[in-house]
């Protein structure tokens, strides 16, 4: 169609108009799609965050009065941690137990009669990295394997060489108490090393000597009769978001906390690390609607500027019997054009520079470079994200040609180039 | 028989009580080179307004090819039956002199077979050659100008040509150049050639010539 035609061919003709244009619609395209990427890296980090660190609650007694002093039974914390504000939680049941027939090692030998004094702890936890040594590669795996299902367990090296252990030896443990020894039998399936405790470090009963660990998934500590006389319950727990501490607070209270214990997380960790990158995020969004409020504003007004050329550019082809239908549809071609050039070459820059602008904002932040390339490849412009660009640039095509569409429908030829002439 | 009838036209602009134009009479007909001649003020620009279709008359009727111009499509009667030149040339100055010509043949929906080569003759007619033909409007001459126009006016074959002041703005020899065109196109072509000018010396060239004076028209020879 010869409008069609015509208006590309003004592209040409108006050559520096149009690249002016086109720079201003370049940069409010790329500035809407680089924060768009910003914004997006920075929630991706900020999950990071809270799936890595959460924010930790701790429960405490502040009462000072001895009736008070009674622990919270397993019970009771384990439908404390069975709450929708609940990120994550490790639980962590301990027995203090008798390795039966083994040695164990920092045994001072000493026992008061008619007792049996527990030389070790067989801990058994939900989290298979036990705790943050194993996730830190402070205690490694070196025969064997980690236990997978009930009754399996891992000891340490030292522990294993003691007693001349090895994988698939079985041992097992029982109670302190006399005449009870609610035995357990453990199938060994892994030794461990533990390069965090220093040997040379003295301990003052087996007891506390950490290479004597037995290491074991939670069921199997918490199943048994040993943990139900007298075992004990750690429970860590991590909110979603410190901002449901209230919430979550209030559901405790429902479930039975009593009100001397306070409830509270670390938010300030949390915070110093996910503040500063919420902020940029936050940056990123006024200088998007900056851009977008000052370009847009500078587009009307050299829309309205330029106005004169096109005003009789106009009328001449109104006067020449064009419908005013077809002139209001050529400069929106051309509009259109412009803006679709931008909008491609907006995007393409945008995506190119995606990986450098998603780095520069987590780099300061997050060092792990693991952790940058999983931030980094989740960060993608949806469906959603160009839509939103492409109705912004539907917006600039709007603003850049509305003078002109204006005096299409509004003015007759004859006014038109009566006042040019 | 008439192309284009002017009957009892009036014309007054709105918000003003004075007629611009009283009670005008008259009749064009094909072959014919007609000259309205009057000073500044006398209503020339509004009577053409009016006859190129870019006003409607308020009063009266313009009757175009027996149908009253306030029915028809002014656009089309714009695009297909006349052709206007105007005293500014109102030629697309961004585009070169060809797209000028190109785009009043594709406005007026014309089918020409070599549409390209069609303007260029038309072009050569009023005296534009090819070399010029391919430069930007701005870099003509007054009068080559003028011709341009002139051809776009032509070039989907309208039975009118209404020229305003078609020789305003250039010399004696040039003036006398666009008359002989003009002369040309109402005797050996059979178009209505209808020219609305000041200048005496463009009068002379004309078959009849009409007087609008204080918005009143009347025939002096």
């Amino acid at each position: 169609m010869y409008v069609i035609k015509n208006a590309f061919k003004n592209l040409i003709r108006n050559k520096n108009r149009n690249m002016l244009l086109g720079i201003i619609i370049l940069s409010i395209i790329f500035t809407i799609a680089a924060s768009m990427i910003i914004n997006k890296t920075s929630e991706q980090a900020i999950r990071y965050y809270k799936a890595k660190f959460g924010a930790e609650v701790t429960m405490t007694n502040v009462s000072g009065n001895k009736e008070n002093q009674v622990p919270l039974s397993a019970e009771k914390l384990l439908s404390f941690s069975d709450s929708k504000y609940i990120q994550s939680k490790i639980y962590t049941a301990q027995i203090a137990v008798i390795p039966k027939d083994l040695k164990v090692l920092s045994d001072s030998g000493h026992q008061a009669e008619g007792s049996m004094a527990a030389k070790a702890y067989v801990k058994g936890s939900n989290d298979p990295s036990v705790n943050d040594a194993f996730a830190k590669g402070l205690k490694k795996i070196t025969a064997g394997a980690m236990y997978q299902n009930k009754n399996e367990c891992i000891i340490s090296n030292e522990f294993a060489m003691l007693n001349g252990l090895k994988p698939r030896d079985t041992i097992t443990v029982i109670s302190s108490i006399k005449d009870q020894p609610m035995p357990i039998t453990l199938r060994i399936t892994g030794i461990y090393e533990d390069k965090s405790i220093n040997q040379e470090n003295e301990v003052s009963s087996s007891l506390f000597q950490p290479l004597n660990d037995i290491y074991t998934g939670f069921n199997t500590v918490a199943d048994s009769e040993i943990f139900q006389t007298y075992g004990t319950l750690d429970v860590k727990m991590a909110l979603k978001d410190p901002n449901l501490l209230e919430k979550f607070k209030a559901e405790l209270r429902t479930k039975g906390l009593p009100e001397y214990y306070s409830v509270s997380v670390d938010e300030d960790t949390y915070q110093n690390m996910a503040a500063p990158i919420e902020k940029i995020a936050g940056i990123s969004n006024k200088v998007m609607l900056g851009v977008f409020g000052c370009g847009g504003l500078i587009l009307l007004l050299l829309s309205l500027m330029t106005v004169r050329e096109r005003k009789y550019e106009i009328g001449v082809l109104r006067a020449m019997g064009m419908k005013k239908s077809k002139a209001a549809l050529g400069l929106l071609t051309e509009s259109i054009a412009i803006v679709g050039l931008c909008l491609v070459m907006g995007l393409g820059i945008a995506k190119t520079a995606q990986t450098q602008l998603s780095k520069a904002v987590i780099s300061a932040h997050i060092t792990e470079k693991t952790a940058q390339k999983q931030i980094i490849r989740e960060v993608q412009l949806g469906f959603n994200d160009f839509t939103m660009i492409t109705l912004a640039s539907l917006g600039l095509v709007l603003l850049s040609s509305i003078s002109g569409v204006l005096f299409v429908t509004r003015y007759e030829p004859s006014k038109i180039l009566s006042e040019r002439n | 028989m008439s192309i284009l009838r002017l009957a009892n036209v009036s014309y007054i602009y709105d918000g003003s009580k004075k007629r611009v134009l009283k009670d005008i009479n008259v009749e064009f007909e094909c072959g014919i080179l007609y000259g309205i001649i009057g000073k500044s003020g006398a209503g020339k620009s509004t009577l053409l307004s009016l006859l190129s279709g870019l006003d409607k008359c308020k009063e009266g009727a313009i009757i175009y090819n027996e149908k009253n111009m306030n029915e028809i499509d002014r656009d089309e009667y714009r695009a297909k039956g006349i052709g206007v030149i105007f005293q500014g040339y109102n030629l697309l100055t961004n585009a070169t002199v060809l797209d000028n010509i190109l785009l009043s043949i594709d406005i007026s929906g014309k089918k020409i077979p070599n549409k390209k080569e069609y303007a260029l003759e038309l072009l050569e007619k009023v005296g534009i050659d090819k070399e010029k033909a391919m430069r930007k409007v701005l870099k003509l001459s007054g009068g080559e100008q003028q011709r341009v126009g002139i051809a776009r006016a032509l070039s989907h074959d309208p039975k009118v040509i209404i020229a305003d002041e078609p020789t305003g703005n250039l010399d004696s020899d040039t003036e006398a150049n666009i008359m002989g065109i003009l002369e040309r196109l109402a005797h050996e072509e059979d178009k209505c050639v209808i020219i609305v000018t000041h200048s005496k010396g463009a009068a002379s060239y004309v078959d009849e010539l009409y007087a609008l004076t204080a918005g009143t028209l009347t025939f002096v020879r």
